[in-house]
């Protein structure tokens, strides 16, 4: 027997916490599905076990998000934690926990996965050493890590900047700062000025981000445009060129890397949700209405996974999504939904101005801008090079799906999650069609590979192969 | 140590824990590859691996190339590792626990002993 509820959150993050938490509080049956094993998404993991939880090491941002997550996780909340999902059914969701299938149904269902950070591929960024900040970030959180050898920071962006003083504040010193910013943050902060004025504290905390690195003299190499990692079994050298043609090398034993984060579209791909090219923020991202709703009817998406806005924003945009819920089910009014979501609505409107000065000072150089090497992997994968890609253009490939068969690209276990944005822009170069319109990838479920027995321990296992989904 | 692996392999560090952060700790010991790691509690399958000082966590099967996690968020896959004799587990996403016992991937031992010693 399936069990019935009325809501599944996707993700147990800021946008799946507050979500869960609001339609709890109002009766709605509401279960919420995590991967990890604690409640707080990237951005406040750690909360629970982590060194850092209860201190402010890392900053009073985290210290609160982190309490919110503590005081998520003794609140009445159901969340099954360790478990991904399978597949998703119309309104059924699979998932595997602890070895085995469930599957459980729901008439709502909120995806909330939030960002992963962009991938920035460049020559060795495969090597063992080369690692996202955010990547390392989380180490840094859940077991209080920091690098044990000669280090560089390499890429664009607030999380950069954050990740290179939360290390000044454990003692660790970067060996240099590399900035791979193709944007002006001046040019940006004048065109802005408006939302600028209208968010203080948050111009503060960059400033303050720039003058904490200052003040420590850390090297800061600007106007990178190209990036090698070199090494033989690992990183060992990081060869970086600038805009003016300089060239340089730095010992690294670890590289961190961040060019700021996308959307984690994966499951809203597989839900054949529409997608559409979001300039600004250099990415794909679902299509969404004023309360996250999706091209599908009934699936809704809160949080950064529709388009980055950050984790302050994120409560905000679930209980827009939460309250239409609780409308659509007929357990609030519209005049109470409304009354409920007013002051949300206008804290969003703040956060997506402040967010366009962001996209506007940051621009992803070695993402989305500067020339990708041809031998520079793609497909981590499945091992697929730029050059490999380019070539399949020219022997007649003339999008996503068709440059996987041609070339493996995106078949390997991650199916596609790291490669799919890199993959989109190289497709788009070597056509000449937008990024819009050369599209995604083909998400099919599996979401995640699972075994035989896995599959085999299912809830009606056969009959799933033939559902019809709606 | 009783059951130290017969390919003893060079040592690295990647990562050490920051000054004051395993004070107020609980400890528990996996082993990886046999050999028994002592990490703190919430520290994932992924960290156990890095922090038993190996230099390749794994080796890809497309190339045989070596790897390390990258994503720490389950969206990469460069973190597959054997967890109590399951294959291909996500080691970022899994939480350590006391007596875990974990294998790298990374291909035949005594093919691992001689790239290693190269």
């Amino acid at each position: 027997m399936t069990e019935v509820i009325d809501v599944i959150v996707i993700g147990a993050g800021p946008a799946g916490m507050a979500a869960a938490s609001w339609l709890q509080s109002r009766g709605v049956r509401t279960l919420v599905l995590e991967e990890r094993p604690e409640p707080g998404g990237n951005v406040h993991a750690g909360a629970l076990h982590g060194p850092f939880g209860a201190s402010d090491l890392l900053g009073k941002e985290y210290a609160k998000g982190a309490a919110a997550a503590r005081e998520f996780a003794r609140g009445p909340v159901s969340v099954c934690h360790g478990c991904s999902i399978h597949r998703v059914d119309g309104n059924t969701v699979t998932f595997s926990q602890g070895g085995e299938l469930r599957r459980v149904a729901a008439a709502r269902l909120i995806v909330a996965t939030g960002a992963m950070e962009r991938p920035m591929p460049f020559p060795g960024w495969e090597l063992p050493g080369v690692m996202g900040a955010g990547a390392f970030q989380l180490l840094m959180k859940q077991s209080g890590l920091v690098p044990g050898v000669d280090y560089v920071l390499a890429g664009t962006g607030p999380l950069l900047l954050l990740v290179a003083c939360q290390l000044l504040a454990l003692g660790s010193r970067p060996v240099a700062i590399l900035d791979t910013n193709a944007a002006s943050p001046f040019m940006a902060g004048a065109r802005h000025a408006a939302a600028m004025a209208a968010s203080p504290a948050a111009v503060w905390k960059g400033l303050g981000y720039l003058a904490r690195i200052r003040r420590a003299g850390v090297r800061v190499i600007d106007k990178v445009v190209a990036l090698a990692a070199e090494g033989s079994d690992s990183v060992e050298t990081l060869r970086y060129w600038r805009r003016d043609g300089s060239m340089g090398a730095l010992p690294a034993g670890l590289v961190l890397c961040n060019e700021g984060v996308i959307p984690n579209i994966h499951l809203t791909l597989a839900l054949q949700c529409r997608h559409s090219w979001n300039e600004a923020q250099t990415c794909m991202a679902p299509v969404v209405d004023a309360h996250g709703e999706t091209t599908r009817n009934g699936t809704f998406v809160a949080g950064d996974a529709a388009g980055i806005l950050g984790a302050e924003a994120a409560p905000l945009s679930a209980m827009l999504a939460a309250a239409k819920i609780a409308l659509d089910l007929g357990r609030i009014t519209a005049e109470e939904a409304d009354r409920e979501t007013r002051a949300a609505q206008a804290a969003l409107a703040r956060q997506r101005r402040f967010r366009a000065f962001l996209d506007a000072a940051y621009r992803p150089g070695i993402a989305a801008v500067h020339p990708i090497a041809d031998e520079t992997l793609i497909c981590r994968c499945e091992e697929v090079s730029a050059g490999a890609l380019r070539q399949a253009v020219r022997d007649g490939a003339l999008g996503p799906t068709q440059a996987k068969m041609f070339t493996r690209c995106g078949m390997g276990p991650c199916q596609g999650r790291i490669c799919g944005s890199a993959m989109t822009r190289i497709l788009s170069e070597a056509t000449g069609e937008s990024p819009g319109r050369i599209g995604n990838r083909n998400v099919r479920f599996p979401l995640k590979p699972l075994s035989l027995e896995e599959l085999a321990s299912g809830p009606d296992a056969e009959q799933a192969d033939h559902e019809i989904i709606s | 140590m009783n059951d130290r692996p017969l390919h003893a392999t060079p040592q690295r560090v990647w990562f050490r824990r920051a000054d004051g952060t395993g004070t107020a700790a609980s400890w528990l010991t996996v082993t990886v590859d046999g050999v028994p790691v002592r990490v703190r509690e919430g520290d994932s399958v992924a960290a156990a691996v890095l922090l038993a000082g190996n230099k390749v966590y794994r080796r890809t099967l497309v190339g045989n190339r070596p790897r390390n996690p990258f994503c720490w968020m389950g969206v990469c896959f460069d973190c597959l590792v054997e967890i109590d004799g399951v294959a291909n587990r996500q080691g970022c996403l899994v939480a350590a626990r006391e007596g875990m016992r974990i294998c790298r991937q990374t291909g035949l031992p005594e093919l691992e002993a001689m790239q290693e010693n190269d």
